[in-house]
């Protein structure tokens, strides 16, 4: 009995640990972009489909939204609202939106909503962007600590609405945005860090 | 003649005097860290004034900080550095401390303020079994700095109440936080001790109508915030190129917006309650954390942990944390990139006042090969 018990003990502990060396495993991908070659295009974009008004917002309530509306004043985009909490009410009159995605438990704390309010915006944001067939870019800027169940249910949210893609290279361990634009013939940009859009958003909003 | 002393008298008196020994012993030792190591001043600096001068009651106390002015002696914006908000975070202490003896602006004005709670230098926290002193090795000889506690000395304020209860939100916290600078700003004049240290940095801020403000902590390497740049929604431009920045140096660092339901932070309360720009930086520091190995003055310099080192392996922390450690080296290293880069992108921001430019400050790569002591002024008779 005294064995059996043993054993089970045994197991019980060594199941965590399998669990455990499990998660600790590190994706294993080959990077496009580096330091010296920091922008990889995948796809070939169509600027003219992104004209002002430009709303700027988040999905998730990342601080990544604050690093996009720094790329956007970098590149000298002038014609943009920011709001990380925008509403449906805010599309009236603009043509594009551009959407950072990524959760944040700290970005929704510190906006003061729930992950339930913010998937419900989310939502409301998306039928409305349909309803008005506004044009969409995503920009997933926040690499391979931007991932999980959360930060993933809003990137793939915009993916479906996006005429073309922003992302910090790293995000891509898995093959997941090279895998959906491929399928969904989606233009795409990767970029090594995220100041390298500064560059990419200045060619693409070029007038 | 003599009447024979009983022996269990003896016994008594022979205990007392060890008693007696011990007190004295462990007295002498207590007070030692009552004593400021010394900071050199550098070529940069032009003035050393008191927090006192910004609030008066202050003096004559262990909230009389110094505060180091560096004036390039050329009009432009100005920039405030928090050193020693936390002691047992010494990164941020070295940091202020390494700008104090090596930066030279060359526009603008830089104040430093290394020991922003002095008090919380004085002792250690309890139950942690933390060193009181650590080492760094310099060019001339080793120097030895105070591993402090991260509250106010209970000896300046005691007894904690059992809750909290922030003076200007009324938000409550545990009554441990009483004596946390970083839960006190923006202070309050008639205040407890720690809440008029935190009324008197705000004081100067306001009375110098100083632009930036960098607030310098580390944390340990399983807390969510970390590696990070926490700032003011005001900030949020400045610090968002700051952060790009870094992440083109090869730096692990992430922004945060400062949330606005958790009070008495600097980030929070200094960005709402004056014009300054606030922002706060964290590094990975094992020695705060639950999961280390033995606490030592080794791991305070080294950072080298294999326990940290595991759980990354296991995906669990929110760092990187390598088997050669997260030394304080490195821990200043990105303290110091980070000043450097506030100030950069503040310039670019082109706001009114002008700029504040640092001068030549050791890069990242530079202090990562030859270690911080290598910065620091070597000790001398002051």
């Amino acid at each position: 009995m005294k064995k059996i018990t043993a054993l089970l003990l045994t197991l019980a502990m060594l199941i965590p640990a399998a669990a455990l060396a499990q998660a600790g495993e590190a994706p294993d991908f080959e990077m496009n972009t580096s330091m010296e070659n920091p922008v990889f295009h995948i796809g070939q974009v169509d600027k003219t489909l992104f004209e002002g008004p430009f709303l700027v917002t988040s999905f998730g309530q990342s601080a990544d939204a604050a690093m996009l509306e720094a790329l956007m004043k970098r590149a000298r985009v002038t014609d943009y609202t920011f709001d990380s909490l925008a509403t449906v009410e805010d599309l009236e009159g603009i043509k594009t939106v551009i959407i950072a995605v990524g959760a944040s438990t700290k970005g929704l704390g510190s906006a003061g909503i729930s992950e339930a309010d913010e998937t419900a915006r989310a939502e409301a944001m998306v039928e409305a962007i349909k309803e008005k067939g506004l044009a969409v870019i995503i920009c997933h800027l926040g690499g391979g600590t931007r991932r999980g169940a959360l930060s993933d249910k809003y990137t793939m949210m915009v993916l479906e609405l996006a005429s073309y893609a922003l992302v910090v290279e790293d995000a891509n361990f898995d093959g997941m945005f090279t895998k959906y634009a491929e399928e969904h013939e989606l233009p795409l940009t990767f970029i090594y860090a995220i100041a390298n859009g500064v560059a990419v958003f200045t060619e693409l909003f070029a007038k | 003649m003599f009447k024979k002393i009983p022996s269990h008298i003896l016994s008594a008196a022979a205990l007392c005097l060890l008693a007696v020994c011990a007190v004295v012993v462990l007295a002498r030792e207590f007070t030692g860290m009552w004593q400021d190591e010394p900071i050199y001043p550098g070529p940069g600096v032009s003035a050393v004034e008191k927090l006192s001068d910004y609030f008066p009651r202050l003096k004559d106390s262990r909230g009389n900080t110094d505060i180091y002015v560096l004036d390039s002696g050329k009009p432009g914006a100005s920039m405030l550095v928090l050193g020693g908000t936390h002691p047992n975070e010494p990164a941020g202490f070295i940091a202020a401390l390494s700008l104090v003896e090596r930066c030279q602006p060359r526009e603008g004005i830089l104040y430093v303020i290394p020991r922003a709670n002095r008090s919380a230098f004085t002792c250690t926290d309890p139950q942690e079994a933390a060193p009181m002193y650590f080492t760094i090795e310099t060019a001339g000889g080793p120097r030895v700095f105070r591993f402090g506690s991260r509250a106010t000395n209970p000896i300046d304020q005691w007894p904690d109440r059992e809750v909290y209860v922030h003076a200007s939100s009324g938000q409550t916290l545990s009554g441990m936080e009483t004596r946390n600078l970083n839960r006190a700003y923006p202070g309050l004049k008639n205040g407890n001790f720690t809440e008029q240290i935190a009324f008197g940095i705000a004081s100067l801020i306001r009375e110098k109508d100083i632009d930036i403000t960098i607030d310098l902590h580390e944390a340990s390497p399983e807390y969510p915030t970390i590696n990070a740049l926490v700032s003011h929604e005001r900030a949020m431009d400045v610090a968002a190129w700051a952060v790009m920045y870094m992440q083109m140096e090869g730096m692990q660092i992430s922004l945060e917006v400062s949330p606005r339901n958790l009070r008495g932070l600097s980030h929070r309360e200094l960005g709402d309650h004056t014009d300054t720009l606030a922002v706060l930086f964290e590094s990975a520091n094992a020695s705060q954390g639950r999961l280390r190995g033995p606490m030592s003055e080794e791991l305070i310099v080294k950072g080298v942990d294999p326990y940290y080192t595991l759980a990354d392996s296991y995906g669990k922390l929110y760092v990187s944390y390598p088997a050669s450690g997260i030394s304080l080296s490195e821990r200043v290293a990105r303290h110091l990139c980070g000043i450097e880069q506030v100030a950069v992108s503040y310039n670019e921001s082109m706001y009114p006042k002008g700029q504040v430019d640092l001068g030549q400050l050791p890069g990242y790569s530079q202090l990562m090969s030859e270690g911080i002591g290598a910065f620091l002024a070597p000790p001398r008779e002051l």
